[in-house]
């Protein structure tokens, strides 16, 4: 066996041991459990992107799943490490907490197995998987908005995932087979193209099918809606990109880039008039990804325009679980509305640091990483002046939309209740952490 | 061969007719009871392909539905609403009139689309299902009770399910089938509890 087909394996068996391990009813067994598997998980993670590329009949382990892996991990570790701060919050479980911790690890896992299968259908499954295990934890608290939510959730992804299966029905029938490897269509690829964009960007968020997204990320526990932003939206994306890469259509291109920039739009438009905190980080992860989408449309020209997709979805990991985190520490001291929240500054200055910086590495200020990517994809789009104009506006106003919220939140006169240094220590962790990741990119950008 | 034909064709058309049927009924107990009934038959269908096909997924795959989604979840679901005598008779509150009305429309604009689909695989084979897969969307966006809208997303299942069938009967449908039936008895065991909690679940509208 060789080695990455090892670390390989570690990763799977350390998520699904822990996944195990937590069905012991011990909550701190179970945190404990999680805190190593992640830790584990990530640093195989790590391991694997020195490594060269895997394949056999049912995983394909390519540099983009390393990218993937690398985040699914990170942020599962993010989560867990942040967890027992959140979880105080809860005044009424629906779930037991170390069932919560166990769905925790299987959400992971199933995000981990759609992003590494060659086969469409199985990532399908994955996928679809993750939406019943992340609708269950969005239920961990007892209430009716949760259940609406959670509801909601599952509705709507269910529905937009099923015309994805459709979409790889179809694929089945015109190829003959659901993997993408070396797969090459020859009639329907805009059909079959556009349906897998409309059911894969409904789990990714991309306008018109995000209404469950705001409601999924506004109640679920911080470190669940970090996973589901980070992680889970740019999994969809990238089993959206492998059909689209065997598609290869001028009209499919249009469409998709058309879409999310609408998607960029959207997201910043209601960004602006958002009352809570995690609401208005989940518009701003909605924004992310219609980027994204723009990227991974420009594959048609260019397969390298990948990297700055995988830039952003990294990019985006950092600051989207340090907001979150940030989040779930605010909703701790009973503020979740942005006008509740002022004068974080004098509150805490390690949570305050963490939000702005994430902020700034969100909306794609310079130097932060998310700029690298974005630029390089404004870069390879630049033959399409009209697309361009849209997307550079769209993202100068959601940049302006979200950090004058977090100014608001962060600079304006009130009262100073102090945060413990404890229930900030992850975000900022994060933050620097996201610091590194600048210079990392730098070298590495200069490479591509 | 012809014979097989006109079977699978036949148990089609009479899963499409109980889509209808359930479109236009404004009676939980009856909903249920059609379901159940829609079901039976796509296990019946899913079985004689497998057994055409000597494919054990699909006869395996027709088992599962059989017991999972046309015994268990409709006998756990009319459980339920007679512990709660006043919801077994308990309305929707949609009218069957204009319900069967938007059901025949859904189905034209369903053909309709579907001369794309034929454009590019050259079959009918897959416009039962396209339609049903239709009226699946379009009772979850029409109805707002929770269980109504359980309803549309078990039509929209077999819709899945039985377009594999047709079109590309492979290995994973059977993964496909279970995984479907798992979310559909989450999303029951969810609802069941909250309305226990919170009394009948009105979901407004689905976006947030």
């Amino acid at each position: 066996m060789k080695m990455q087909e090892i670390a390989i394996y570690g990763i799977f068996v350390a998520v699904l041991g822990a996944s195990l391990i937590s069905l012991i009813k011990n909550n701190t067994f179970a945190t404990l459990s999680n805190i190593l598997a992640s830790a584990i998980a990530f640093i195989l993670s790590l391991y694997l992107i020195i490594q060269p590329d895997f394949h056999n009949s049912w995983l394909y382990v390519d540099f983009v799943t390393k990218v993937m892996f690398v985040i699914i991990t990170m942020i599962y570790l993010f989560s867990s490490l942040h967890a027992n701060v959140c979880m105080r919050n809860i005044k009424r479980f629906f779930i037991s907490p170390n069932y919560g911790w166990s769905l925790l690890a299987g959400f992971s896992l199933t995000m981990l197995l759609a992003v590494s299968t060659p086969s469409l259908g199985y990532a399908w499954l994955w996928l679809e998987a993750s939406t019943v295990i992340s609708a269950t934890l969005i239920l961990m608290e007892k209430e009716k908005s949760h259940v609406e939510s959670a509801w909601r959730y599952v509705l709507i992804a269910s529905s937009g995932l099923a015309i994805g299966l459709f979409s790889i029905i179809l694929y089945g029938e015109i190829t003959g087979g659901s993997t993408w490897v070396n797969a090459t269509i020859s009639k329907g690829a805009l059909l079959v193209g556009s349906l897998a964009l409309i059911g894969f960007g409904t789990k990714a968020g991309l306008f018109p099918m995000h209404t469950w997204l705001p409601d999924a990320h506004g109640t679920a526990p911080s470190p669940v809606s970090a996973l589901l932003s980070g992680a889970l939206l740019p999994s969809s994306l990238i089993v959206f990109y492998r059909i689209y890469g065997v598609m290869h259509s001028l009209p499919l291109f249009y469409l998709t880039a058309i879409l999310g920039i609408l998607t960029v739009w959207i997201a910043s438009l209601l960004m602006i008039s958002q009352k809570r905190t995690k609401r208005l980080f989940a518009y701003s992860s909605m924004d992310v990804m219609g980027i994204a989408t723009v990227g991974i449309s420009l594959t048609y020209f260019n397969p390298n325009a990948i990297y700055f997709v995988l830039i952003v979805f990294l990019a985006h990991a950092f600051g989207k679980s340090a907001l979150f985190l940030s989040a779930g520490t605010l909703k701790r001291h009973g503020k979740e509305e942005i006008s509740e929240i002022r004068n974080l500054i004098g509150s805490s200055k390690t949570l305050s640091f963490a939000i702005l910086v994430s902020t700034l590495t969100v909306t794609g200020a310079p130097p932060f990483a998310m700029f690298f990517g974005e630029f390089g994809i404004f870069v390879t789009l630049i033959s399409h002046p009209w697309l361009i104009f849209f997307l550079i506006s769209g993202v100068l106003l959601s940049f302006l939309a979200l950090n004058y919220h977090v100014v608001s939140m962060l600079f304006s006169n009130g009262e100073e209740k102090r945060i413990k240094l404890s229930e900030s220590m992850v975000p900022f962790g994060i933050s620097i952490a996201s610091l590194f990741l600048i210079i990392i990119i730098y070298f590495w950008g200069w490479n591509l | 061969m012809i014979a097989y034909e006109a079977t699978i064709d036949f148990l089609g058309v009479l899963i499409l007719l109980y889509g209808f049927v359930i479109i236009a009924e404004n009676y939980i107990h009856s909903v249920i009871r059609h379901l159940q009934a829609q079901t039976i038959i796509l296990s019946l269908l899913i079985g004689i392909v497998g057994f055409y096909l000597r494919m054990w997924e699909l006869i395996a795959l027709a088992i599962f539905t059989l017991i999972f989604r046309a015994w268990l979840i409709p006998n756990i679901l009319l459980k339920d609403i007679k512990r709660e005598g006043v919801w077994e008779h308990r309305e929707f509150g949609a009218k069957a009139k204009s319900s069967l009305i938007a059901g025949i429309i859904t189905a034209i604009v369903g053909i309709i689309a579907y001369l794309v689909i034929y454009n590019v695989i050259g079959t009918w084979k897959g416009m039962i299902p396209f339609i049903l897969f239709l009226f699946g969307l379009l009772i979850i966006v029409m109805r707002r009770n929770a269980l109504a809208q359980i309803s549309g997303y078990i039509v929209e299942e077999n819709a899945l399910l039985y377009l594999g069938i047709v079109l590309y009967p492979i290995g994973f449908l059977l993964e496909v089938g279970i995984l479907l039936d798992v979310i559909g008895a989450v999303l029951l065991a969810v609802i069941l509890s909250a309305e226990k909690e919170y009394g009948p679940m009105e979901i407004e509208e689905l976006a947030g």
